[in-house]
């Protein structure tokens, strides 16, 4: 009697249902994992043989991108060079935005203007990069011709602001997200220590919540490397090798999204663009893993 | 968050966007009414006569460079019951399809080449689909395959669905079966025929319109005429500034479409003879009716676009308001 309820405890319906439900959670944590190494997989298997056939020195520094001529040109530095000035010109504008509304937001904004005005940017974050496109070729271009009068009316800096434009809700739902949780207690012994409100943003909350500020940083910029669609109707796509920011640049997505669709199965062409594919994926996880790292460093320093 | 803040919140990005486009189209509309583009008269060499892609002779008998011919593939010449041969029929004749031609800015076919098309159809060798079916590429053709489809689809029932992404698109599309009928504005490559032929297609062309590129340049340029060569010297990146070419000191700005087009591919081969590239500094899109406000707004800006597409920009009556539509159409097909 005694060993028959000892297995039904180790064999019963109870027993089994519990360790399915975990292992299929762990099946679907496992299948992201599993994913992202297939594409990097994919990646690695279909640039292998575009660079049996070009060097990859050649590839990362040559300075004309002109695959479609014969002989055709390989080299990603203008497109490395127009990813660079979108998505860092557009961090370096978006940034100080971004945590000053979040500083804004946690901080000053009482609760009834923060009531209103918080979901309202979270919905910015919702409208689809094509709107945002649109917008910038159509509108934007228009009004930073009229200010600046640059060589071409669609150009890298266009791109950057529009890219700033997308970056800022994500910086600030994730900014404001990390300085709600730094501990109130903090906060009251800077007060009580006779700081005002000032220094105690400045010096106490801002460096606590830096991890997740970080974080936000490192999402905003992944986010603006990897935008395809915005940045294609408001560079221009001109091929060219250039630090102008006045002047029409080609993003590696824009190439990537331009070529993919007249390029023949199994060509040189073909096999180039996952190379282009697999620098943004390396500089994208490159940008992660930096945040990540000083996400903990200063944890350790101020937690 | 409570649902009254959530309205609030979207009624406020509604208004703030609203008023935005709104503010746009009233400033950035009344801005485009006096700034149409010129269109360019073309020469073969210093001497010879100038002509304009308006000049319909000229285009027919090719004194005007730039002329081109419109086409359709589809897998064969279907027989009578098919869709494909009722919509063939419809496009080749001069009281139906080459009226609406005419409509979208091109110029029909000649008489002759139109009697050419019609032996061809005559001689049917394969069965085509029945049924609604889909055609796809130029873009280009955007305007005028719209328009077909619509005037088909009332006088016969049939869908047409008509995708763009530009005429390599098109064709790769068709190759693939993706599409039953691929419209382009340029001739299918050898190496597209031996895909196509590869992927057991018997490929037959057809000419249904008539094309001339158009060079357009900004209002203010005073530049009326261009000879081919120095049409390529600037599109190669030779000459950068418009005083090299008879003009005002103006840095050019060059406007052209991207590897996919099949107008990118014509305008290579009629103009870029020698030194077959692009210049680098070439802006590229997708669609001919993106070019036509960048030259607008843009001193120094040239750009290539259909003859449609050119009669609008400089405010000489086609469809007008359709070809922008048409082109945002097709950026939105694209992707």
């Amino acid at each position: 009697m005694a060993s028959k309820v000892k297995m039904k405890r180790r064999f019963g319906l109870k027993r089994v249902l519990e360790s399915s439900i975990w292992s299929t959670l762990l099946f679907c944590a496992l299948i992201s994992v599993v994913v992202l190494l297939l594409v990097f997989g994919y990646l690695v298997g279909n640039a292998i043989p575009f660079f049996e056939q070009i060097s990859p020195i050649q590839f990362l520094t040559g300075t004309n991108w002109n695959p479609g001529v014969t002989p055709p040109a390989y080299g990603v530095l203008p497109l490395l060079m127009g990813t660079l000035l979108v998505s860092f010109v557009g961090a370096v504008i978006a940034i100080p935005i971004g945590l000053g509304c979040a500083i804004y937001l946690t901080e000053i904004a009482s609760p009834r203007v923060r009531r209103y005005l918080k979901p309202t940017i979270e919905i910015l974050a919702g409208v689809p990069s094509v709107v945002y496109g649109l917008f910038a070729a159509l509108v934007l271009s228009d009004w930073l011709a009229a200010v600046f009068h640059p060589i071409s009316r669609l150009n890298a800096l266009n791109g950057a602001l529009i890219l700033a434009v997308m970056m800022i809700p994500i910086l600030v739902s994730l900014a404001e997200e990390a300085m709600n949780s730094v501990p109130k207690s903090l906060k009251e012994a800077s007060l009580a220590l006779g700081a005002n409100r000032y220094e105690t943003i400045r010096r106490t909350l801002v460096p606590a919540a830096l991890p997740g500020i970080g974080a936000a940083i490192g999402l905003a910029i992944g986010r603006a490397v990897g935008e395809t669609m915005a940045v294609i109707m408001a560079t221009g796509n001109a091929t060219q090798f250039t630090a102008n920011i006045f002047s029409s640049v080609r993003t590696m997505t824009a190439a990537l999204a331009i070529d993919v669709q007249e390029t023949a199965v199994a060509t040189q062409h073909y096999y180039s663009l996952f190379a282009v594919g697999l620098l943004l994926f390396i500089i994208t996880f490159a940008i992660n893993l930096i945040a990540d790292y000083i996400m903990a460093r200063f944890k350790e320093a101020y937690q | 968050m409570e649902k009254k803040t959530m309205f609030l919140a979207i009624a406020a990005v509604a208004v703030i966007i609203v008023a935005g486009v709104g503010a746009a189209l009233l400033l950035g509309g009344s801005g485009s009414e006096d700034t149409n583009a010129k269109i360019v008269l073309l020469q073969k060499t210093s001497s010879s006569p100038a002509y304009s892609p308006l000049d319909k002779t000229a285009v027919y008998n090719g004194s005007y460079p730039l002329s081109r011919y419109l086409y359709l593939y589809t897998d064969g010449v279907p027989d009578h019951a098919s869709s494909v041969y009722k919509w063939l029929s419809y496009v080749l004749n001069s009281s139906t399809g080459q009226v609406l031609v005419d409509d979208a800015g091109f110029y029909p076919l000649q008489p002759s080449d139109l009697n050419a098309m019609k032996a061809q159809l005559a001689v049917s060798n394969t069965t085509g689909p029945t049924g609604d079916f889909k055609e796809g590429g130029s873009t280009t053709m955007a305007e005028l395959s719209n328009l077909w489809s619509y005037d088909f689809k009332n006088a016969t029932g049939i869908t047409v669905t008509i995708s763009l992404g530009g005429s390599g698109t098109g064709i790769a599309n068709f190759i693939n079966g993706v599409v039953d009928v691929a419209q382009s504005s340029r001739a299918m490559t050898a190496t597209e025929r031996t895909q196509a032929a590869a992927a057991h297609l018997n490929v037959t062309e057809w000419k249904v319109a008539v094309d001339g590129i158009s060079i357009i340049v900004n209002h203010d340029n005073p530049v009326k005429v261009l000879t081919l060569a120095q049409l390529e010297g600037i599109y190669n990146g030779t000459y950068t500034n418009w005083n090299q070419v008879g003009g005002n000191n103006q840095a050019i700005t060059l406007y052209g479409r991207d590897g996919a087009s099949g107008t990118y591919a014509s305008f290579k081969d009629l103009v870029l003879k020698h030194k077959d590239n692009y210049s680098q500094a070439m802006l590229q899109f997708n669609s001919n009716a993106l070019i036509v406000p960048e030259v607008q707004n843009n001193a120094g800006g040239v750009g290539y676009v259909g003859i449609g597409y050119a009669k609008e920009a400089s405010g000489t009556p086609a469809t007008s308001g359709l070809m922008e539509f048409a082109g945002l159409i097709g950026l939105s097909n694209r992707w």
